[in-house]
């Protein structure tokens, strides 16, 4: 069977929260250990594309990197064979000179994860120490990354786009399965959302394991743990990575004006994902 | 030449390439000149046609090609090509107007790797630190901070070995680094922060965020490793720990420079008891590197009390 589980997200959507649990169910512990776990999902490093690619990546420009990524998924699973390799990713989905990005001949499925824009925008500002204004501007960004100074971090540079053409381009244009999940109803039903999540990735979860790794994956717990050990996915400069855990904060902090700059710059979209 | 007898011959620069005399008649930033005579066994820069592609190819990936007869082969689509073999003649055909200092930092990355490993080093993935007379090596997987962490101790006033790549001679009886580097591959932050600001910075690659700056003194002799450093980004409340066994060389890629291409090349047993060799020997310490840069001293601190000085 295909390597590849990718949980795909635009950022700040949900993305790490689903894909712990999903590792503690690959491990089989009810436990979930944020650090142990981040470390353990070998991903988007580019310490695995710089040893698989024969290159140093701080060297090479975005379009060198974006063109060997078909190459590195390749390699990784070819060397992974049977194993389910559950990988994070912020890419939007795209071909790069006509060839896929992530090749879906070695992808056995994708879970995306959407949330709602404007929870969005709230969640961006506070994480990227933008003002909502500049965090809605990011989100209407075609050329928005993951990091712009990728080449001082340990993650591959992953392209965004804008809030819409990511949602568009997994939902509408992705020929891998894709089970799309919306954090509004992993928030409300966690238990039926990871099942459903780990029966599309073809991982074994039973309702039990399911409610246990739910337990300990409270928003509370990650952010004791966030607190006590230095998260290591945190960028230094924001206070927490775990920050909130819930929905609609939008309608406490956004002005009228730019919800309707959000729902008119994210309409189409917003109705495909059933935020509108 | 020309037939009237007297040649016409354009003088070679000569550069200190990784402890080898490298002769180019192109001029090369960064890469310091060659002091004394040439060697008998020099290395040779130039430009020309290198192949495409080479024959009966033991190891490809997209940017490289290592062949049976050892020779090897880096390209990158859109900047041009190196054909690098026996150790001594690195041939780069560019395919765009490419600058000099992105031709070196080609030249002293993947491409030094290749050339090192067919003359058979130890090759780590490491910046070198001469502190107290010994060589502090600190290794680390890319984007984990090596080079800021080297900085930070060249900004105590000790001296630069080598920066990303360090050749060790001799690992299973007298190991040493040989002074490679005299530039550090930093951050705009980590330039910041380490006073670099004022000093000149040299062009890594076109648009890349990195750039090099060159402390005003550098290691000259080769220098005797005192420990190795692993540099690791995850937090386990353990600031410093020896490490022990098979703990000192695990995930061997992640301290061997450009391990497939060594592989590749048949230096895979070589490097490996190379490594034990020097495991053996020095003390090697599982370093947590600093939550953010305003700590750096102090894992700078903790890498000289190790060292016994400070």
């Amino acid at each position: 069977m295909s390597t590849y589980a990718f949980i795909a997200s635009y950022p700040k959507s949900g993305n790490t929260w689903l894909r712990l649990m999903l590792l503690c169910a690959q491990a089989g512990q009810s436990e979930v250990d944020i650090n142990a776990l981040e470390m353990g999902a070998p991903g988007l490093t580019r310490s695995l594309f710089d040893e698989i690619v024969g290159g140093d990546s701080e060297d090479l420009t975005l379009d060198e990197i974006n063109r060997l990524r078909p190459f590195y998924h390749r390699e990784i699973a070819r060397a992974a064979g049977d194993r389910l390799l559950i990988c994070r990713t912020h890419d939007y989905w795209r071909e790069i000179d006509g060839e896929p990005m992530i090749p879906p001949d070695v992808c056995r499925a994708v879970v995306y994860v959407t949330r709602d824009p404007r929870d969005v925008a709230v969640s961006l500002a506070h994480y990227e120490n933008l003002s909502i204004d500049g965090a809605i501007g990011r989100m209407a960004n075609p050329h928005a990354r993951v990091a712009s100074r990728w080449a001082l971090r340990a993650d591959l540079p992953q392209v965004q786009g804008t809030w819409s053409q990511h949602v568009l381009s997994w939902l509408e244009t992705c020929p891998v399965p894709v089970l799309h999940l919306r954090y509004e109803d992993i928030l409300a039903q966690p238990e039926a959302a990871l099942l459903r999540a780990a029966d599309a990735i073809g991982l074994p979860l039973t309702p039990g394991m399911a409610a246990a790794i739910i337990d300990s994956a409270r928003i509370e717990k990650l952010q004791r743990q966030e607190m006590a050990s230095e998260y290591v996915a945190r960028p230094a400069a924001t206070a927490r990575f775990f920050r909130e855990g819930r929905a609609g904060q939008w309608r406490e902090v956004l002005t009228r004006t730019q919800v309707a700059r959000i729902e008119r710059e994210h309409g189409v979209a917003m109705q495909r994902a059933g935020y509108a | 030449m020309n037939n009237s007898g007297t040649e016409q011959i354009e003088p070679f620069h000569r550069y200190s390439y990784f402890g080898l005399c490298l002769l180019s008649r192109h001029d090369l930033p960064i890469l310091l000149p060659w002091q004394g005579e040439t060697p008998k066994d020099f290395a040779v820069f130039e430009s020309g046609d290198a192949p495409e592609d080479l024959p009966e190819i033991l190891y490809e990936t997209p940017l490289v090609q290592v062949s049976a007869d050892g020779s090897a082969l880096f390209r990158l689509a859109g900047f041009g090509r190196f054909h690098v073999s026996a150790g001594r003649r690195i041939v780069f055909t560019p395919q765009a107007d490419v600058l000099p200092e992105e031709i070196v930092t080609f030249l002293t990355a993947t491409v030094a790797c290749m050339l090192l490993y067919q003359r058979g080093f130890l090759l780590l993935h490491a910046s070198a630190v001469e502190i107290g007379g010994r060589a502090a090596l600190i290794t680390a997987p890319t984007g984990t901070g090596k080079s800021t962490l080297a900085g930070a101790l060249v900004s105590r006033g000790y001296r630069l070995i080598a920066d990303d790549l360090a050749v060790v001679t001799a690992p299973e009886s007298d190991p040493r680094v040989i002074p490679t580097s005299m530039s550090l591959k930093l951050g705009p932050d980590s330039i910041e922060t380490l006073g670099f600001g004022g000093q000149a910075q040299v062009l890594v690659r076109r648009g890349q965020v990195k750039k090099r700056v060159m402390p005003p003194d550098h290691a000259a002799t080769p220098v005797p490793v005192g420990a190795v450093f692993r540099l690791s980004a995850l937090r386990k409340n353990e600031p410093i720990r020896r490490l022990s066994g098979v703990e000192c060389i695990a995930s061997v890629s992640d301290i061997i420079a450009k391990h497939r291409i060594g592989k590749a090349m048949g230096r895979g047993p070589a490097l490996f008891y190379g490594l034990s060799a020097l495991a053996a020997r020095i003390p090697f310490y599982r370093l947590e590197r600093s939550s953010s840069l305003a700590t750096l001293d102090e894992t700078a601190r903790m890498v000289e009390d190790a060292m016994g000085v400070g």
